[in-house]
């Protein structure tokens, strides 16, 4: 967390007004590194181009109106160009964690890997962090995904107990007890250097769907896993929660960090 | 957690650049003389139709100014489902830091959109601020529950 910092008065140098016309004040050349040296943010910030005063001329210069012809062309360039982003079937990997049914972009699964110890880090106590897996022979971080979403893994498990079978599982139409405990599994995922693993209660595989198939999250989900759910989608009349693999990963890297 | 600023009168904003789709200049942009205050009127992107609200009318009663620092934010509204842009000032600057530097402001007014999380650097407050939450009902209804007239 960063120091409380006071209000620098010299930031208001800059004036606009509704001509758009900017008197600057530069400063950098009367007292800054450019003039005497004798401003006193210089020893706060060292160099002019690391003082917010500048920052603020320099953003000052742009609250002016455009030069006559700077906008023509652009109407043309933006119907014509080819949208950013064409996705329209996703790939996703659909998993369980206790009574919540999620997914992950397929593209960042590495592999499902039966679960095995999971060696705890003595010193290191961080929320989410479960400790150390071998995974192929190399060390893998377990988190717990439940902590990281505010989800609880557990739930579902004591279903499972009781055999409730309106949980149901892949294959279970004969009345079996919903889930057990060898459904377990380690998901293992990636993106880019980072890798993690993760404990999940049972494993679905993967899934095409259209992207048009996603829907909004209701309200009624909770507001830190809706943090993390980019939209939901409806496959074998549930209601699967599919995550944002960005934010996950930022916040893995605050749990790891 | 990457944010992209702007400045609503003399109050800063920031929202997360993982709901702005893209950053545009101010363009021409096909009125709709009906339409309530604050719809500026829509723009051809990749073929469909955008609306564009001007947020300095909505919010405070008068137009944007149109300066090089005005731009119009493209951002995904209702889940990330509809584009809607929005026209607003200074929009010129992006922050980067850590999403528990907003703290929560304990203050929460009605009619202006509730004052959310709240960074405080060198120039003062910058509140964080939800695409959703941009718009005054009002709106809201007209823009995106009765089609936009041709």
């Amino acid at each position: 967390m960063t120091d409380r910092v006071p209000i620098q008065r010299n930031l208001t140098a800059t004036i606009a007004s509704d001509q758009g016309l900017t008197r600057v004040d530069d400063c950098w050349n009367r007292i800054g590194v450019r003039g005497d040296g004798s401003c006193p943010e210089l020893r706060r910030h060292v160099h002019c181009r690391s003082c917010p005063t500048y920052f603020a001329a320099a953003a000052a210069l742009l609250d002016r109106a455009p030069p006559p012809g700077h906008l023509s062309g652009w109407p043309s360039r933006l119907a014509h160009r080819e949208p950013v982003e064409v996705e329209t079937v996703l790939s996703i990997f659909i998993f369980r964690l206790g009574a919540h049914w999620l997914a992950l972009p397929a593209a960042v699964l590495d592999e499902v890997v039966d679960l095995g110890t999971i060696h705890s880090l003595p010193h290191r106590r961080r929320a989410g962090v479960l400790g150390l897996v071998s995974v192929h022979g190399a060390l893998r971080v377990c988190v717990s995904l439940g902590q990281i979403l505010g989800l609880d893994e557990e739930e579902g498990s004591e279903a499972c107990e009781e055999g409730d079978e309106s949980q149901g599982s892949a294959g279970s139409g004969k009345g079996e007890p919903a889930c057990r405990s060898r459904d377990r599994r380690l998901l293992a995922i990636r993106r880019g250097a980072g890798r993690v693993v993760f404990p999940v209660t049972e494993v679905h595989g993967l899934q095409r769907i259209e992207a048009r198939e996603q829907g909004p999250i209701p309200a009624t989900v909770a507001r830190m896993a809706a943090a993390f759910t980019r939209s939901l989608v409806t496959w074998r009349e549930r209601s699967v929660g599919l995550l944002d693999e960005h934010r996950l990963f930022q916040a893995l890297a605050r749990s790891l960090a | 957690m990457l944010f992209l600023l702007f400045q609503l009168g003399d109050d800063r904003y920031a929202i997360d650049v993982e709901q702005v789709a893209e950053v545009l200049p101010l363009l021409d942009l096909k009125a709709f003389p009906l339409a309530p205050r604050g719809v500026a009127g829509a723009f051809d992107y990749h073929g469909s139709p955008v609306p564009v609200i001007d947020l300095s009318e909505v919010m405070l009663g008068r137009p944007a100014r149109r300066w090089l620092s005005t731009r119009l934010i493209l951002v995904q509204y209702a889940g990330g489902r509809r584009l809607l842009g929005v026209i607003a000032e200074r929009a010129t600057e992006t922050l980067r830091c850590e999403r528990a530097e907003f703290v929560d402001s304990g203050v929460a007014s009605d009619g202006a959109p509730s004052l959310g999380p709240v960074r405080a650097d060198a120039r003062g407050l910058v509140q964080w601020i939800e695409v959703d939450s941009l718009l005054p009902e009002a709106v809201r209804q007209v823009l995106f529950q009765e089609a936009l007239p041709a």
